[in-house]
């Protein structure tokens, strides 16, 4: 076993590191990463709107949603905070092409302000501030979450237009006695002019001969197929059986595969905020119904603890385990834990190249996933519609995700100790292989 | 000395940065230890001495020593586990040539 572990560890090292450092790559999972600050500020607005001060709330479940409180919230408090969802989530997209263009050029060494200005510049040419098709027709924009994809791909794809026109020289130079922000301007002229050029003849052409915009078309005829795929349960616990398979060689899975999960899954998780402010319940993969896993999911459902459902390894390990060094890092990650921080329970026992835990550490997740997803989709657990933090605690996390669905706290006890029995017999081989151990050692020494 | 210690968020180092200040401290060393997240590394490298990465992004170890000639170490798997500040400190004292 040890033997298929280096080996797999001399090969498969080696291009998932390379996988988790290509640039590009790192650009969409940092880029994401920094649109934070919006995510957060609206997901938390809405969540307020979502608990206490619309019709739908929590609070209106248990006090009536045409009580005299909820009417007057509704009317006088839940539209301020619609406005601060406006002006964050529903903007997402945006804030992306410039993030990514900042984040492109800082790792270039380039002018990050200026290649996230032209990112902007290019992605509102686009059309993103219309809508002019069917799909999703609740919202007028591409803005938010509906322009993702497109904000990806121009993000990525107009600064390396401005890099290669920068790296050719062809830039107006100014003397030095000129001020840097004026030099700097006059820098991005050329560079900026030939991106914007370039990105404008895309978005001009998809005019002319599709007869409707770059988001538009996306959204005709990529989307839904691209969604769909992402809605597949094979697609979802692939990504669920990666995570733990790059950890366990000590590569952190979650970020790596971050560039995949947020621009679909957070996507779908954005537009199932949106769907459910617009009064949508229906469960499914159309583009007007709330989407069955979202990234939240992996978050309430799936990350107990962290990658790997550590958690219940943490519990299984202070019942049963008799080794003194499992059982001093499980007391030091049981707060971290509840949290879903897990590097001390990772490289602490380890679990990280440990072949011990080898097989529960990659069966885990795979098996939550197919369990949250088939009690979601059969509609026993409503979807998730609301941004909670990561590190909120599990039960919690599921609970506010889906707005108060009980089914979501039961799903998440019913994963906690599935997870549990997924570990603890290999507790209880490291018991016996730690045993084994010691009575080597004794007998060696006489 | 001054330290950069990078993980991938930062939240699980700030419990080790403890142990490695409590370490320092019992060892009579002066250090400063400043710990990020990953992504905001190319900012704060001119300002270490040396750079002790997590495991779980030792990749970035080649990228980082192209950029620059501090030191770069990355962390023993087990001394970060186990949150142990003082093995940590003495391989990074021993990294960048002051044991």
């Amino acid at each position: 076993m040890s033997a298929l572990v280096a080996f797999l560890e001399r090969r498969f090292v080696p291009i998932a590191a390379k996988i988790g450092g290509q640039k590009h790559l790192m650009a969409i999972r940092d880029s994401f990463a920094g649109l934070m600050p919006l995510v957060m500020v609206g997901a938390f607005a809405v969540l307020l709107n979502n608990v206490f001060f619309v019709p739908w709330s929590l609070l209106a479940d248990f006090i009536g949603g045409e009580s005299a409180f909820i009417e007057w919230t509704n009317t006088n408090i839940a539209p301020l905070f619609s406005l601060m969802e406006s002006g964050t989530l529903a903007i997402i997209a945006l804030g992306l092409a410039f993030s990514l263009g900042y984040n492109r050029a800082v790792r270039e060494k380039q002018d990050a302000l200026s290649t996230g200005l032209i990112n902007v510049a290019c992605l509102i040419l686009l059309g993103a501030l219309t809508r002019d098709n069917e799909i999703a027709a609740h919202v007028t924009n591409f803005l938010g979450a509906q322009g993702i994809f497109v904000a990806l791909l121009v993000g990525l794809i107009a600064p390396e237009i401005y890099f290669a026109i920068v790296r050719k020289n062809w830039v107006i130079r100014m003397p030095e006695q000129v001020p840097p922000a004026v030099t700097r301007g006059f820098m991005a002229v050329i560079p900026g002019f030939f991106t914007v050029l370039v990105i404008g003849l895309v978005g001009y052409a998809s005019d002319r001969l599709l007869g409707m915009s770059i988001f538009a078309a996306f959204e005709t005829y990529l989307s839904e197929a691209l969604m769909s795929l992402g809605q597949h349960l094979g697609s979802i616990v692939l990504i669920s059986f990666l995570i733990p398979l790059f950890w366990f060689f000590g590569l952190h899975g979650a970020n790596i595969l971050e560039a995949v999960m947020q621009p679909i899954y957070g996507t779908l998780g954005l537009e199932n905020i949106d769907l459910f402010q617009e009064g949508i319940r229906v469960v499914g993969s159309g583009a007007e119904e709330l989407a069955v896993w979202v990234r939240g999911s992996w978050d309430a459902y799936v990350f107990m603890g962290g990658s790997g459902a550590t958690l219940p390894l943490i519990v299984a390990i202070l019942l049963f385990s008799k080794v003194r060094e499992h059982r001093e890092v499980g007391k030091l990650g049981v707060a971290p834990g509840i949290f879903m921080i897990n590097e001390p329970i990772l490289f602490g026992v380890p679990v990280v190249l440990n072949p011990i835990f080898l097989i529960p550490f990659l069966l885990v997740q795979p098996i939550l996933t197919i369990v949250a997803y088939l009690a979601t989709s059969a509609g026993l657990v409503g979807p998730i519609v609301n941004a909670v933090p990561w590190t909120t605690p599990p039960i919690v996390n599921g609970f506010l995700a889906t707005n108060g669905d009980i089914g979501a706290v039961i799903l998440s006890i019913v994963n906690l100790v599935l997870a549990f029995i997924v570990y603890a017999p290999f507790v209880m081989v490291a018991n016996r292989q730690k045993q084994l151990e010691t009575e080597k050692e004794d007998k060696l020494a006489g | 000395m001054k330290i950069l210690l990078l993980c991938s968020a930062g939240m699980s180092t700030s419990l080790l940065v403890t142990k490695m200040n409590k370490a320092a401290e019992e060892r009579g060393i002066d250090i400063e230890i400043m710990a990020h997240g990953a992504s905001e590394a190319k900012d704060k490298l001119d300002s270490a001495d040396i750079v002790l990465l997590g495991p779980q992004v030792r990749f970035m170890k080649t990228e980082l020593e192209a950029t620059t000639d501090i030191p770069i170490q990355v962390i023993d798997m087990l001394a970060y586990g186990r949150m142990n500040g003082a093995k940590v400190l003495d391989d990074a004292l021993k990294a960048a040539g002051l044991t």
